[in-house]
């Protein structure tokens, strides 16, 4: 299913922040797990990736460093800074209240509003 | 999912043991850190190179969607670098992960529209030395867009409208004289006469017999009697009848009523020094009737030159009438027999009728501001536009006009002062607020409204204070505004010389009757004076004392203090004595531990013993020197 952008324009940062909230990771590897972990709802292109990840780097949100792999080769990796936890912390709490509402107008089923709200304590 | 990492480079590389937590290295970056350190590590040319090698081992297309991006990011070559690293980092990720070329640019998206996206993120990532640069020219570039505008606005203003010249003040002027039938006009009259006497540059330098220069102004006076027969005939006519005219040069003045010509007044001066050295002739020779002529011819002079709107027209007149009364001093004091009694009572009627308020007997003596008013209301009608309501605005014709009048140097504008003409006319005071100014000055002023000198606390003119930003708000005012103190003062000053003669006369005719000088001025009311004369500076009758006999009669001066009716001593003595003036003496004059040059009292009578003038001497001309100190 493909997400209008305005939709994805407040989802995207939000997902790429939760994806970063264990651990570092590099670009390809937050295109993918985005593909995968959302069925491919919040797959982003790289041309959008990016400008989203310089963008929440510019906020303090994410810091990134360079890194060589085993192979040699090298990758940037991203991870979340203090800042960027507290603001994912608030971010989900606002879609977890939002979910709720969409529940309780029947656009979303509870199950699932409670799976995002459980989500967003966490 | 977690690298191995050893270290790698670029400008906004954090890693190793030395990677800075996420406040800091906002910090960090924003102050431009990371670029500064990049740039100085050594090595850092060869980035570029590295990361084409990076990007040589990917397919053609790859490496050319790469390129393509990385070039419309139109970024920092630093920055370039960086992201072209990374591109090429997540190509060899998507190629390592088994996709083909194809899928990895299908799946990439508009490239353009990347560009576009990583360069505005970029861009925010950006030290905010940088913002801060950014922000400052934007701003400028407004500011002077806003001055462009606001330029645009002025100009249209500026440039629209042209002055409309409603009133003819010239022809107003010269109405009163047009109206004199041509037979009674005493100008042309003075004009024949005086156009056949020779120049006076080497007579009338002497004007008392104990001068040097003495006989040659007798020469002159006897050779010329012809003519100063007739000019005692031109100052009994009725009226000057003096029609004013311009220059007539073509000049950009020319026209305005501040280029009007007044050649009458020379004239008059001329005249009035003739007839001022016949009367002392006659004095020395003794011809009563010849001296009572010339006395009445001055006085027709002093009357004639104050015809008219004019205030330099005054200052001549009262020059001349200062003149007339330091000719009847001369005869009280060296040669009194000559005036008879009938002399001495037509003398105190026609001196106490000299006031310049349609011969209104013992009014002060003010200077007239009409004339001012319409060389300033006719300057403002060819400057401004005439709106509603009697408003207007500055024009381009109206600055070259104001140009030209304060800087008669320079003929037209520059180009540089033709630019800055719509904004000089932002800044000049509209055509309403300009004439409320002028008003306000004048009406606050001692001269605007005939302050007695007792009365008068402050110097007005030294609260207008004509600073530089007055002065170009008000430039009009600054340049036609006149010395509006000097003409009070003036004013005041023969005021009370006037007065004083009328008083001595009476003296004079009281000691003819009683054999002695009075006791008191009070003495002399009502019979011989309506009320005792007042003196100015303090609005007390003047001081009056008999000193061996003879009468002295002064004014406490500019002090207040009474000293005895002695002349001022010391320093600069004589000066001070005739100089007198309603207001400390300017500091430069005065020396170390002086509070004032010219302690003293202001004595109108006696007169002071005259100082014998040598021949050739600046200043020699002692006739110049009554003329200055009246006026």
């Amino acid at each position: 299913m493909k997400i209008e952008r305005e939709l994805l324009r407040g989802a995207g940062p939000l997902a790429v922040l939760k994806l970063l909230e264990r651990a570092e990771m590099y670009g390809y590897e937050i295109v993918e797990a985005l593909a995968q972990r959302t069925s491919g709802v919040l797959a982003m292109g790289q041309s959008t990736l990016y400008p989203l990840l310089y963008n929440l780097e510019a906020k303090g949100l994410i810091q990134s460093r360079w890194l060589a792999a085993e192979s040699g080769r090298e990758r940037r990796y991203y991870s979340l800074t203090g800042k960027g936890r507290k603001r994912l912390k608030e971010d989900c709490e606002r879609w977890s209240a939002l979910a709720s509402a969409m529940a309780a107008l029947g656009i979303v089923s509870p199950g699932r509003a409670t799976l995002a709200a459980a989500g967003g304590a966490a | 999912m977690n690298p191995q990492g050893h270290d790698a480079s670029g400008p906004d590389h954090q890693s190793g043991p030395g990677a800075l937590t996420a406040p800091q290295s906002l910090l960090f970056r924003n102050l431009g850190g990371p670029y500064l350190f990049w740039w100085m590590r050594p090595g850092a040319g060869l980035r570029k190179n590295h990361a084409a090698a990076l990007g040589a081992s990917l397919p053609q297309p790859v490496r050319e969607l790469v390129r393509s991006v990385v070039r419309s990011t139109r970024l920092w070559r630093r920055e370039k670098l960086s992201v072209a690293r990374e591109l090429v980092a997540h190509f060899h990720d998507g190629l390592d992960a088994g996709r083909p070329p194809d899928e990895l640019i299908g799946a990439f998206g508009d490239p353009r529209a990347a560009a576009r996206l990583i360069r505005r993120a970029k861009k925010r990532n950006r030290p905010l030395i940088w913002h801060a640069w950014v922000r400052a020219w934007q701003a400028l570039g407004l500011l002077f867009a806003l001055l462009i505008a606001l330029y645009i606005i002025l100009s249209i203003r500026f440039y629209s409208g042209s002055p409309r010249i409603r009133v003819d003040h010239l022809a107003e002027i010269n109405a009163p004289s047009l109206a004199i039938p041509e037979a009674d006009r005493a100008w042309p009259v003075y004009e024949r006469i005086l156009a056949a006497v020779p120049k006076l540059d080497h007579g009338l330098t002497g004007f008392h017999p104990l001068d040097e220069d003495w006989p040659l102004t007798v020469g002159v006076i006897d050779r010329n009697q012809p003519q100063i027969d007739s000019l005692r005939a031109a100052a009994q006519m009725r009226a000057l009848g003096h029609v004013s005219a311009f220059a007539g040069d073509g000049g950009l003045m020319d026209g305005t009523l501040i280029s009007v010509l007044l050649p009458q007044l020379g004239e008059l001066r001329k005249a009035a020094r003739l007839l001022a050295s016949d009367a002392r002739v006659a004095l020395t020779r003794g011809e009563a009737e010849r001296f009572q002529a010339d006395l009445i011819a001055l006085h027709g002079v002093a009357l004639h030159a104050g015809e008219g709107p004019f205030l330099i027209g005054d200052m001549v007149s009262w020059a001349i009438f200062a003149l007339e009364l330091q000719t009847i001093s001369a005869a009280l004091d060296e040669a009194p027999q000559l005036l008879r009694e009938e002399h001495l009572v037509e003398l105190i009627h026609r001196i106490a009728s000299y006031s310049g308020q349609d011969g209104v007997a013992w009014a002060p003596i003010v200077p007239d501001l009409s004339g001012e008013r319409r060389f300033f209301m006719d300057l403002i009608q060819r400057l401004y536009t005439d709106g509603p309501g009697g408003d207007g605005h500055l024009t381009d014709e109206g600055l070259s006009l104001l140009a030209s009048l304060t800087n008669s140097t320079e003929p037209g504008l520059s180009v540089g002062t033709r630019l800055a003409g719509p904004l000089a006319a932002a800044v000049v005071a509209d055509r309403k607020a300009m004439i409320a100014e002028y008003e306000r000055i004048l009406s606050a002023s001692h001269a605007g409204h005939g302050t007695n000198m007792w009365e008068a606390r402050t110097d007005p003119e030294a609260e207008i204070e004509f600073n530089t930003w007055r002065t170009a708000r008000y430039p009009v005012v600054s340049v036609l505004l006149p010395a509006l103190t000097r003409a009070w003062s003036g004013g005041q000053q023969l005021t009370q010389r006037r007065d004083a003669m009328v008083a001595v006369l009476a003296m004079e005719l009281y000691q003819r009757e009683h054999g002695a000088y009075p006791d008191s001025l009070a003495a002399l009311t009502p019979k011989y004076l309506p009320a005792p004369p007042i003196d100015r500076q303090t609005g007390e009758p003047l001081k009056y004392v008999l000193r061996d006999g003879k009468p002295v009669l002064y004014s406490v001066g500019f002090d207040k203090d009474d000293d005895g009716g002695r002349w001022p001593a010391g320093r600069d003595a004589e000066f001070f004595a005739t100089k007198w003036s309603p207001h400390p003496a300017p500091l430069t004059t005065l020396l170390p531990g002086e509070s004032t040059a010219h302690n003293g009292d202001w004595v109108l009578w006696p007169p002071m013993p005259h100082t014998p003038k040598p021949s050739d001497q600046p200043g020699a001309d002692t006739i110049f020197e009554a003329d200055k100190s009246g006026g």
